[in-house]
C-alpha cells in the first residue's frame, strides 16, 4: 500500500524522557527503604528517510542523547542490636554512545508507527557511577564500608502501535501515544514510569532559538519576546510560538545571536537568564 | 551551592533532629498525605493539632504542667491557635502573596526527640525538643502565566535537588554571560529561571529550661513558631504576620478554696463559674479560704526593661530589696485593649536619649529620661496571662479605697501561673542567649532587639488575649540568605527555677509586715508591692503606667 510518508525526505526529532519519582516504604519489621530517582534524557537529531519497498522508514544511526541525573536507594534497618544502613547513589551524566533511533510506519496496518532506540540488541548508554556505603552501628560496633563501580545506564525506549496520520505533518508524542516500552536501569520494575515528550517535525529547518523554563520538563515559554542580532548586524525582535520556539529562515552560513529576552513586564520581568545550550544537527541538508 | 536538603540543615528542627522523617507533597510528587485529617500530635509535655487542609495554622496547643508548690499537675491550654498569615513580597516592583497552603507544601517533617547541644551559638541556642514539626513550602513565579500578571506555582520537585537551587550566600563574581550564537544547523535553548521562594514554617516545642530570663530565675518551656524565608533573587520588600491567640479564659485549675466560716461547703461538681476567680493554693500557712485568687479572663500587658537593671535582676531573690518595677522596668502598660499597636523594633530607631519615665520618689513623681539601645522600640515584651487577685482579708482591709486595685494584679517580672511570655528584647544582660541580633546573626548584640537588623517589628493586639506579630523589611533581602521571622520564639512559664528559694522569698517578705497575715503568703501581694507604693491610704505606682496622668505629690 502506498503512503504519503514515502514523500517525506527527513524528520527532525526532539525527544525528552523524564524519570522523576520518590518512594518511601516501611515494612512491618521496621525496615525503611527510600528510592529517589531524578533523571532527564534529551536528544535532538534528524531521522533520514531510508524507505523500504513496503513501509516508510526514517533513521539516524548515530543519534546521541544527553543524560543527567541521579538515583539514590537507601535501606535502614533498626533493631535491638543496632542499626544498619545501606545507601547506593548512582550518578549518570554525559552523552550516550551513538546508536540507532528509528521510526517505521506500516501503511498496511492503520499507519501504525514503531519508534525506538537501539538495534540488534544494542542500546545507547552512558556511564553510571555507582557508590555504595554500608554502615553498621551497634553498642560495640561501628563499621562503615564503601564500594565504587561503574555501570551502564541504557536509554532503552520504544513506542509501538503509535497511530500516525496518513497525511504527513508534525507528530507530537508522549507516553500515552502508543504502547510504551522502556526500562530504567536504576529503577525497580514497579516504579512510576517515565514521562516522555517529543516532536517530529517535517520542517526543512530547525528552530533557531527555544526559550524554556529551567525545570527538567523544560516547559516552553510561549509569547516570549526576544531580541536577536542577524548576520547583517541588524537587531530584530521575535516572539516564541506555542512551543517556545522561534524559526528564522536560514539558508547559508549566517550566524544569529540571541541578545536577550524582553523583560519589561510580569511574569518574565523577574526571571533570570539561565543555562544556554546548543544542539547541533550537522547532517541538515 | 546548596540544594534543598543542604538548606534545610539550617533549620532548628533538623539541627536538633537531623534524621527526622518527612512526608513529601506538591509538584509532581502527588499527595503523599495520609494525615489529611487533623489529629493531635502528642509529645512528652506538648500537644498540638495541625490539619494539612489548613496548613498555615496550628491549634489547641497544650502543655502538661508538673506539680509545683503553687498548683497541681495538670494540662493547660497555652494557645487556641497560631496562624502564619500569607507572606507579602515585592520583587522588582511586582507584589506577590505567598499563601502557606497545601498547594505549595513540599515537605512536612515531624520529630519528638532531639537536642541542640552546648556549642558556640550560631542561630540556635541549646534546647531539647518535644513534639515538633516543620512545613516546607516552595513558591515560584509561573513564567507561562498571562502577560502582565504574577501567578505562583509550586517549585517542581526535580529543581529541589539541584545544587544551584538557591544561590550561595556569598556568591562569587558572576561569570560573563555566554554569547548566545547559533548557526543554520543549530538550535539554541535558553533556560529562564523564575523567582523562587522557599519558606519553612517551624513549630518547634522545647522541653523545660531555666535560660529564658536573666539569672536563670524561672523555668519555662519555649516554643518556636518561626518562619524562615529564602529567595533566589533579591527582594524589594517583605511583610509577614503571625497571630498568637490564647484562650479568652484561663484553663488552669487551682484547688478550690475551703468555705469561709458560715458558708456552705463547695460542691466540686457544681457548674464552673467562669466569671469569678480561682483560688490558688499557697505553700505555707494561712487560712485556706483566704488565699490568692486568679481571674478567669486573660489580660495582656507589655513592659520595657530598664537598660540599667542588670544589677536588680541579679538580686531578684531578695527579701529586703525586692525587684521594684521602678528599678527594673522603664515603661509598662497593663491590661491593654484590643486594637493597640506599637512599633517594637526598627532599624530606623537610633539609640541614645529616649522617652521620659515617671518614677515615684516617695514624695512625688520624678521624670527620668531613658537611654535606649539601637533599634529599641516602644516595648520589649508581652505577657498574656490571667491577673491575680489579693486574698479576701486583704481586699477587705482596704475595701474603702479602690486606689489599691487589688482585684487585678499583673504579674511581673516573673509569673507564677499560666503566663505566655514573649520577649523581643532584653536589657543588656550578661547571658549571651539574651543578646540580640547584629548584622551577622542572633545572640551578638547586648541589649539590642532579638529580631534581624533589617526588620521592623510591630505588635498589634487582636483582643485582650491574642496578638499579631508583624514584621516588614525593605532592605537586606538578599538572594540566598535566610530571613528569620519570630526567631526569638515564645515561652510558657512553669515555675521558679529553685522552688525552695521562691518559697523562702515568699515567706520572708518583711515589706508586707503591715498587712493582714495572708499577705505574707501571697504572691499577689508580692506583685502588688513591687508595683505600688502606699502610705496612709495614698497609693502610687512606682513606675507610672504609660500614658497615665501624673498624680500629685504625697501631701
Amino acid at each position: 500500500m502506498s503512503s504519503l510518508w514515502f514523500n517525506v525526505p527527513f524528520l527532525v526529532c526532539r525527544f525528552r524522557m523524564l524519570v522523576s519519582h520518590s518512594v518511601r516504604q516501611k515494612t512491618d519489621d521496621g525496615v525503611v527503604s527510600t528510592h529517589d530517582a531524578q533523571v532527564v534524557i534529551a536528544g535532538a537529531f534528524r531521522l533520514q528517510a531510508a524507505h523500504g519497498a513496503q513501509a516508510p522508514y526514517f533513521a539516524n544511526d548515530n543519534a546521541v542523547f544527553r543524560v543527567q541525573g541521579r538515583c539514590v536507594n537507601e535501606t535502614v534497618q533498626t533493631g535491638p542490636a543496632g542499626r544498619m544502613e545501606v545507601k547506593t547513589t548512582m550518578v549518570m551524566s554525559g552523552i550516550t554512545t551513538p546508536n540507532v533511533v528509528s521510526l517505521s510506519i506500516d501503511p498496511d496496518f492503520d499507519h501504525q508507527g514503531d519508534f525506538r532506540t537501539g538495534a540488534d540488541g544494542r542500546d545507547p548508554f552512558v556511564a553510571m557511577q555507582v557508590d555504595t556505603v554500608r554502615k553498621i552501628v551497634g553498642e560495640n560496633l561501628n563499621h562503615t564500608e564503601q564500594e565504587h563501580s561503574v555501570d551502564q545506564f541504557r536509554v532503552k525506549f520504544s513506542l509501538l502501535q503509535w497511530k500516525i496520520p496518513e497525511k504527513p505533518g508534525e507528530l507530537r508524542f508522549d507516553e500515552t501515544s502508543g504502547a510504551n516500552v522502556d526500562s530504567i536501569d536504576c529503577c525497580r520494575w514497579n516504579c512510576e514510569r517515565p514521562k516522555i515528550s517529543g516532536v517530529l517535525r517535517l520542517t526543512p529547518g530547525i528552530p533557531a532559538f527555544r526559550i524554556v523554563d529551567d525545570s527538567v520538563d523544560q516547559n516552553p515559554l510561549p509569547n516570549c519576546r526576544i531580541r536577536v542580532r542577524g548576520p547583517d548586524r541588524r537587531e530584530q525582535e521575535f516572539e516564541t510560538d506555542a512551543q517556545g520556539e522561534v524559526f528564522i529562515p536560514r539558508t547559508g552560513d549566517e550566524v544569529y545571536t540571541l541578545l536577550g529576552v524582553v523583560q519589561d513586564e510580569a511574569p518574565l520581568a523577574g526571571a533570570l537568564l539561565g543555562e544556554w545550550t546548543v544542539e547541533s544537527m550537522p547532517d541538515l541538508p | 551551592m546548596p540544594n534543598l536538603d543542604a538548606l534545610l540543615k539550617d533549620t532548628m528542627l533538623l539541627t536538633a533532629a537531623p534524621g527526622a522523617p518527612f512526608q513529601e507533597f506538591g509538584g509532581d510528587a502527588g499527595d503523599a498525605g495520609t494525615s489529611e485529617a487533623a489529629s493531635p500530635s502528642v509529645g512528652a509535655r506538648w500537644t498540638w493539632t495541625h490539619d494539612l487542609s489548613n496548613a498555615g495554622r496550628v491549634t489547641n496547643l497544650t502543655y502538661d504542667l508538673q506539680d509545683t508548690p503553687w498548683y497541681a499537675a495538670q494540662t493547660v491550654t497555652v494557645l487556641d491557635e497560631l496562624v502564619w498569615h500569607p507572606i507579602e513580597l515585592v520583587h522588582r516592583g511586582m507584589p506577590m502573596t505567598l499563601e502557606l497552603s497545601k498547594e505549595f507544601l513540599l515537605r512536612k517533617y515531624e520529630a519528638s526527640r532531639g537536642s541542640i547541644n552546648e556549642e558556640p551559638f550560631r542561630y540556635w541556642i541549646p534546647a531539647s525538643i518535644d513534639e515538633s514539626m516543620m512545613l516546607v513550602f516552595g513558591f515560584q513565579v509561573n513564567l507561562r502565566g498571562p502577560a502582565g500578571a504574577i501567578t505562583l506555582e509550586p517549585i517542581p520537585r526535580d529543581v529541589l535537588a539541584w545544587d544551584d537551587f538557591m544561590p550561595p550566600a556569598n556568591p562569587p563574581t558572576p561569570p560573563k554571560p555566554p554569547v548566545m550564537k547559533v548557526k543554520r544547523t543549530e538550535t539554541g535553548t535558553l533556560r529562564l529561571t523564575p523567582l523562587r521562594v522557599l519558606v519553612c514554617a517551624e513549630f518547634v516545642c522545647c522541653t523545660e529550661r531555666n535560660d529564658y530570663t536573666p539569672g536563670n530565675m524561672a523555668r519555662t518551656s519555649r516554643f518556636r513558631p518561626h518562619l524562615m524565608l529564602m529567595s533566589n533573587r533579591p527582594l524589594d520588600k517583605m511583610a509577614a504576620k503571625i497571630s498568637i491567640r490564647r484562650p479568652a479564659m484561663t484553663t488552669m485549675a487551682h484547688q478550690m478554696p475551703e468555705p469561709s466560716p458560715g458558708e456552705p461547703p463547695h460542691d466540686p461538681h457544681a457548674p464552673h463559674d467562669h466569671h469569678g476567680a480561682h483560688a490558688m493554693s499557697t505553700p505555707t500557712r494561712g487560712l485556706a479560704y483566704d488565699q490568692d485568687e486568679m481571674v478567669h479572663e486573660m489580660a495582656t500587658g507589655m513592659w520595657s526593661d530598664s537598660n540599667t537593671a542588670a544589677v536588680y535582676w541579679r538580686k531578684i531573690a531578695n527579701v529586703t530589696f525586692p525587684p521594684l518595677w521602678s528599678s527594673i522596668f522603664s515603661r509598662v502598660s497593663t491590661d491593654l485593649p484590643a486594637g493597640t499597636s506599637f512599633l517594637m523594633a526598627s532599624p530606623d530607631l537610633k539609640g541614645g536619649d529616649g522617652f521620659n519615665t515617671n518614677i515615684w520618689s516617695g514624695h512625688e513623681y520624678r521624670t527620668e529620661q531613658q537611654q535606649l539601645m539601637n533599634r529599641q522600640g516602644y516595648f520589649d515584651n508581652i505577657h498574656v496571662a490571667p491577673p491575680m487577685r489579693a486574698p479576701k482579708s486583704i481586699r477587705d482591709f482596704v475595701k474603702n479605697s479602690p486606689l489599691y486595685k487589688l482585684d487585678t494584679i499583673a504579674m511581673a517580672p516573673f509569673c507564677i501561673h499560666d503566663c505566655l511570655h514573649m520577649h523581643w528584647r532584653w536589657l543588656p544582660a550578661e547571658e549571651k542567649w539574651l543578646w540580640g541580633w547584629d548584622e551577622t546573626g542572633p545572640y551578638k548584640a547586648q541589649g539590642e532587639p532579638h529580631i534581624p537588623v533589617n526588620q521592623h517589628l510591630r505588635v498589634e493586639l487582636e483582643s485582650t488575649h491574642a496578638f499579631a506579630y508583624c514584621v516588614r523589611a525593605d532592605t537586606g533581602l538578599e538572594a540566598g540568605h535566610w530571613q528569620y521571622i519570630l526567631h526569638e520564639g515564645l515561652a510558657y512559664g512553669n515555675t521558679a527555677d529553685k522552688e525552695w528559694l521562691a518559697k523562702f522569698m515568699l515567706g520572708g517578705m518583711q515589706f508586707l509586715d503591715n498587712w493582714p497575715s495572708a499577705a505574707k503568703t501571697s504572691w499577689a501581694m508580692f506583685y502588688w508591692f513591687i508595683r505600688y507604693w502606699h502610705l496612709n491610704g495614698v497609693v502610687r505606682e512606682r513606675l507610672l503606667e504609660d500614658g497615665a496622668p501624673v498624680l500629685p505629690p504625697y501631701p
